[in-house]
């Protein structure tokens, strides 16, 4: 699942298309568009507006499966270093504002140029000296990542920009739309790549084990602390012999109509059975 | 889609770009890219990482270390006898994944630090030698650096460190079978290079990346024949499937390959580890059957309970001493109650 939030609808438009999203229209407010496998949240300029949209989007939509939360735009160079057009991946966000750092895991291969991108809070002019040479500079990124952060992993935080201008020219929305339509395809690929790679493994209990587990748990009232035992050994038989725990846990199933003694007799049992030997 | 190389990005923090190591391991990962953080902390110590993730493609951190060069010992590492035990860090984190590895829980993140000021280690240590008049230290402590000496040549710099301070005795601790990139050394009697061996089931399943048991014994025996002080450590002993006949196999091909006299000596230890990193570590490896074991807990620390682990080591130690005298066989147990 790909996670996007995207500053201005000039932006958004060739990523929605690419990825085959509609707008929710439950949501009038920030613009969202959603489809099977991404979201896209419009957020407006600036950090603070990215910020509120990344968690917005997080809260509302997270739990739509596994994947990457990204903030994909356009950029202004400062220096000579990149090219009109060109698609970077970013590896160092520096809010301007209070010169924090953000540090993306570069975790996921792709073969695209990178580079440090700066976060300003007012629109820089070319020659302004509060950027270093070579860098980029938004106005999205740092408010993004931190907001991020709080929800995901930093492995599974990704920026990509792509390179609109200079920093001395005015842009039309549509040169926008232009240059992102260039670049959504190879954006929308490092994203996919990037979300299989990252896949959580499977948690050891399939959901029947890990529902019959509960069910006998609560049969047998155990307390935090049992239960959490039990949870161990449990992952530990799975892991070692790889056997169906529900023909060992279902018998347990029926354990609240017995008294006290007798349930914890068949929690000695059920330990026994469990343990290594 | 693959995850980028280890060492695609090297993180250098702010002041440690004018020390030669940092230039030097920059040079030898050309490919990479630079990045420049403030304070190594802030890559190393991110809330939210992904421990196991990052394995997967490990980065490099440099940074300058700015106090406590050297760590007092805890009782969970044997001192083998000595007052002052310290261990130094100059390298967080290792390049291989052990299931049962501390540093997953002690650490945030994966990525290997590398602290490039040598020389404030080699003060500290000469200080400590000085006020203390001997000392016991631990080089290769939560790292391999053996493993890691083609990069940064740290085991070379603290043996030829130690050769004129007879005071001093320095242990490097080792899975690798990386003898080769020491082998041109004279060796010395305060150098002991120490052998972690495992069963070949135990380093095929729980020893990710490491070299496999032949490797490290062939590495040892030539250690051993060049006139080195070689220690063999078991350790830690894993309750295993069929655990006494894997252990027994494993110290009868130790001593196939490595002649009882020639060893400096030999030490046990069964497994155990802060609770809480424990905690941690079980999140981020679930399907590990070993880290997912009923441990015990005694204190913060969990390992086998008492009356396995005594089973365990007494069997360790008795396959040992029909090789060894008693004396060098060295037996840790966490000390009952150990609460670091
Ligand atoms: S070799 Fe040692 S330090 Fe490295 S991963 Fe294994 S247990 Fe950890």
């Amino acid at each position: 699942m790909l996670y996007l939030v995207v500053a201005l609808p000039c932006e958004a438009k060739p990523l929605t298309r690419q990825l085959g999203l509609v707008r929710d229209n439950d949501v009038a407010n920030p613009a969202s568009f959603a489809g099977d496998d991404g979201i896209l949240v419009v957020s407006g300029v600036g950090k603070a507006r990215a910020a509120a949209a990344t968690a917005f989007m997080l809260a509302r939509y997270g739990d739509r499966g596994p994947g990457v939360v990204a903030n994909v735009g356009v950029c202004g160079a400062t220096g000579n270093v990149h090219e009109i057009g060109q698609l970077l991946v970013i590896n160092r966000i520096r809010d301007h504002g209070s010169d924090r750092l953000f540090l993306p895991d570069m975790l996921y291969r792709h073969s695209c140029p990178e580079a440090a991108l700066t976060t300003c809070d007012q629109p820089v002019q070319s020659g302004q000296s509060t950027v270093g040479a070579g860098s980029v500079v938004d106005m999205e990124g740092a408010g993004f990542f931190e907001a991020a952060a709080m929800f995901v992993p930093a492995d599974l935080i990704i920026c990509l920009k792509v390179v609109s201008d200079f920093l001395d020219e005015d842009l039309k929305a549509a040169r926008v739309t232009e240059l992102m339509a260039a670049q959504a395809g190879p954006a929308v690929d490092i994203l996919r790549g990037a979300a299989a790679a990252a896949h959580a493994p499977e948690p050891p209990l399939t959901p029947a084990e890990q529902e019959a587990l509960s069910i006998a748990a609560e049969a047998l009232r155990l307390s935090v602390t049992q239960r959490h035992m039990l949870q161990q050994l449990a992952v530990g038989y799975k892991l070692r012999t790889s056997q169906n725990l529900l023909p060992i846990l279902e018998p347990c199933h029926t354990s609240d109509t017995i008294d006290k003694q007798a349930r914890l007799a068949r929690f000695d049992d059920l330990r026994r059975q469990l343990a290594p030997a | 889609m693959p995850h980028t190389t280890n060492f695609s990005h090297i993180y250098v923090e702010k002041g440690a770009g004018e020390y030669p190591d940092t230039q030097q391991i920059c040079r030898r990962f050309s490919q990479a890219q630079v990045v420049a953080v403030d304070d190594y902390k802030h890559m190393f110590n991110r809330p939210n990482q992904r421990f196991q993730a990052q394995k997967r493609s490990m980065k490099l951190i440099l940074a300058v270390k700015k106090e406590q060069f050297l760590y007092p010992g805890s009782g969970r590492a044997p001192d083998f006898g000595h007052d002052a035990f310290y261990y130094s860090a100059q390298m967080f984190n290792c390049v291989y994944n052990c299931d049962y590895c501390y540093l997953q829980g002690k650490y945030a993140s994966a990525n290997l630090v590398i602290f490039v000021n040598h020389e404030d280690y080699i003060a500290a240590a000469d200080e400590r030698l000085a006020a203390a008049g001997g000392l016991y230290l631990g080089v290769s402590y939560d790292t391999d650096l053996l493993a890691f000496e083609n990069v940064l040549p740290l085991c070379r710099r603290w043996i030829e460190f130690a050769r004129p301070r007879s005071n001093l005795l320095i242990e490097i601790r080792t899975k690798s079978a990386n003898f080769d990139a020491i082998a041109d050394l004279d060796p010395i009697p305060n150098a002991v290079l120490a052998w972690t061996l495992s069963p070949a089931v135990v380093s095929g399943q729980y020893e990710s990346r490491t070299p496999p048991l032949a490797a490290r014994l062939a590495a040892a025996r030539e250690a051993v024949a060049a006139g080195w002080p070689v220690r063999v450590c078991f350790d830690p002993v894993l309750r295993i499937e069929n655990w006494r006949e894997r252990y027994a196999e494993l110290i009868d091909s130790t001593f196939a390959a490595l002649s009882p006299s020639g060893l400096f000596d030999c030490y046990i230890g069964s497994f155990r580890m802060n609770a809480d990193y424990l905690k941690r570590i079980r999140c981020q490896r679930q399907g590990s059957d070993l880290l997912h074991f009923p441990y015990t807990r005694q204190g913060k620390t969990v390992g086998y309970a008492d009356d396995q682990e005594a089973e365990m080591l007494a069997f360790v130690g008795q396959c040992l001493s029909t090789y060894l005298p008693a004396d060098k066989i060295i037996v840790h147990r966490v000390p009952p109650g150990n609460n670091l």
